[in-house]
C-alpha cells in the first residue's frame, strides 16, 4: 500500500489518542516536521489541542486532502460553503481554532480563521467588537475618550 | 479575546482594508491599541497610497484615500512651513527658509489640536549647515528605517544646494548633521 494509508497517532491535552492518515495530519507543518525529524512510529503530542477541536480540524484537513486528490464530489464553490459552515461556530470554539491553527500551521485555516473575524470586525464600532467578541474595555475612561479624540475621523467615517 | 498573541492581532489587522478600521480595532482594546500602534506606519505604506490635497482655507491640507474613495475627515495646517519637499516612509519633509527640516506625520495628527512636537507626528531636525549657501535649494529627503519603530536607527538623508551636498544625521542620536564631502559631482538621488 502506498503512503496515504500510513497512520500518525496524536494525543490530545486530554489525553486522548487519533489515529490519522499521513496525508491528513501532514496538512499541519508543525506535526509534519515533527513526524520527518522524530519516531514516526510514537505518539506525537498535540499538549495543546483538545480532543473536541484537534477532531473538528482534522475533519477540516480530511476534506481539504480528499478535495485536493478530486475524492470530494463538490465544485470549488460547494467547498467554499462548506468553508463558511465550518466556521459557524461559537465564539470560544473560534478562537481555539485560529489559536490551533497557528500553533499548528495548518496556513488554509489560518486563513480561513482570521478572514472570518475581519468580516465580523470590517465597519463596527468598537462597542460592537467587543460585544462580538467578548472583550473587556481595559481602557479609563479618559484614555478611552484620548484614544477617540484623537482618531474622531476613524469614527466619523462610519456616519460619512 | 484581548489575549490572542499580538501576532494573529496583526496578521488580522493586515486583512482590514480600511484605515478607519485600523483605528476602530484599536480602540476595543489597549492590548489591540499596541499592535496597531505598532503597525500603523507598515500598514498605511503598504496598503494605501493617498493624496495631499488642498482645502479651501489657507495653508489647510487634507489626506484623500484612494482605496477608501474619500477625503479623510483630517483637515490639518503646516506651521511656518515654506513648502513640502517629499515624503518618504510616510513622512511628509516639509522646509523652511532657513533650511530646517521638518517631518509630519499627518495620520497621527489629533484633530483640531496645535501640532505639538512628538516623535510621532512632528520632528523638527536641526538647521543645515552652512546656511550661507547662495541658493538653498533641498533636492531630496528619505528616511531611512521608521522613526516609531525603530527609533534609534532611523535615519534621514538629504541632498541639498546647487552643489548636490549630501548630509545625513539620526535625529534620536545626533545633535546636528554629517556632511559627506564628495567629489562624485552632481548627484541626482539616493535611494
Amino acid at each position: 500500500m502506498g503512503s496515504t494509508s500510513t497512520k500518525i497517532k496524536l494525543r490530545t491535552s486530554d489525553q486522548k489518542v487519533f489515529k490519522v492518515e499521513e496525508a491528513v495530519v501532514v496538512q499541519s507543518l508543525t506535526i509534519k516536521y515533527f513526524y520527518e525529524n522524530g519516531c514516526p512510529s510514537s505518539v506525537i503530542p498535540v499538549h495543546s489541542v483538545s480532543s473536541d477541536i484537534l477532531s473538528k480540524i482534522l475533519d477540516y484537513c480530511k476534506k481539504y486532502v480528499n478535495f485536493a486528490a478530486g475524492k470530494e464530489d463538490i465544485s470549488p464553490e460547494e467547498l467554499y460553503e462548506w468553508d463558511a459552515n465550518f466556521v459557524k461556530v461559537d465564539q470560544n470554539t473560534l478562537f481555539n481554532l485560529i489559536l490551533v491553527g497557528n500553533c499548528l500551521k495548518i496556513d488554509s485555516l489560518l486563513d480561513l480563521t482570521c478572514q472570518t473575524i475581519v468580516n465580523m470586525i470590517k465597519g463596527k464600532r468598537p462597542e460592537e467588537i467587543r460585544t462580538t467578541f467578548n472583550i473587556k474595555n481595559d481602557y479609563t475612561p479618559e484614555a478611552e475618550e484620548a484614544v477617540r479624540r484623537e482618531k474622531k475621523w476613524a469614527f466619523d467615517m462610519l456616519r460619512v | 479575546w484581548a489575549g490572542l498573541p499580538s501576532e494573529l492581532v496583526d496578521l488580522i489587522l493586515q486583512r482590514l482594508a480600511s484605515v478607519s478600521d485600523y483605528f476602530r480595532f484599536g480602540a476595543t482594546c489597549t492590548a489591540w491599541h499596541d499592535v496597531v500602534t505598532e503597525n500603523i506606519n507598515y500598514l498605511l505604506s503598504q496598503k494605501h497610497p493617498m493624496f495631499i490635497v488642498p482645502l479651501n482655507a489657507q495653508d489647510v491640507w487634507s489626506l484623500y484615500s484612494i482605496k477608501d474613495n474619500k477625503l479623510l475627515p483630517l483637515p490639518f495646517q503646516v506651521p511656518y512651513v515654506d513648502r513640502f519637499v517629499g515624503s518618504s516612509n510616510r513622512w511628509l519633509v516639509t522646509v523652511d527658509d532657513d533650511l530646517v527640516i521638518c517631518l509630519l506625520n499627518p495620520l497621527c495628527l489629533v484633530l483640531g489640536k496645535q501640532i505639538d512636537r512628538n516623535l510621532n507626528t512632528y520632528i523638527t531636525l536641526p538647521p543645515l549647515e552652512p546656511s550661507c549657501f547662495v541658493f538653498n535649494h533641498i533636492r531630496k529627503v528619505v528616511l531611512f528605517a521608521n522613526s516609531t519603530s525603530s527609533p534609534d536607527d532611523y535615519m534621514v538623508m538629504a541632498i541639498f544646494s546647487v552643489d548636490h551636498h549630501i548630509a545625513y544625521i539620526r535625529p534620536n542620536r545626533d545633535k546636528e548633521w554629517t556632511y559627506v564631502h564628495h567629489n562624485w559631482g552632481v548627484l541626482h538621488d539616493l535611494i
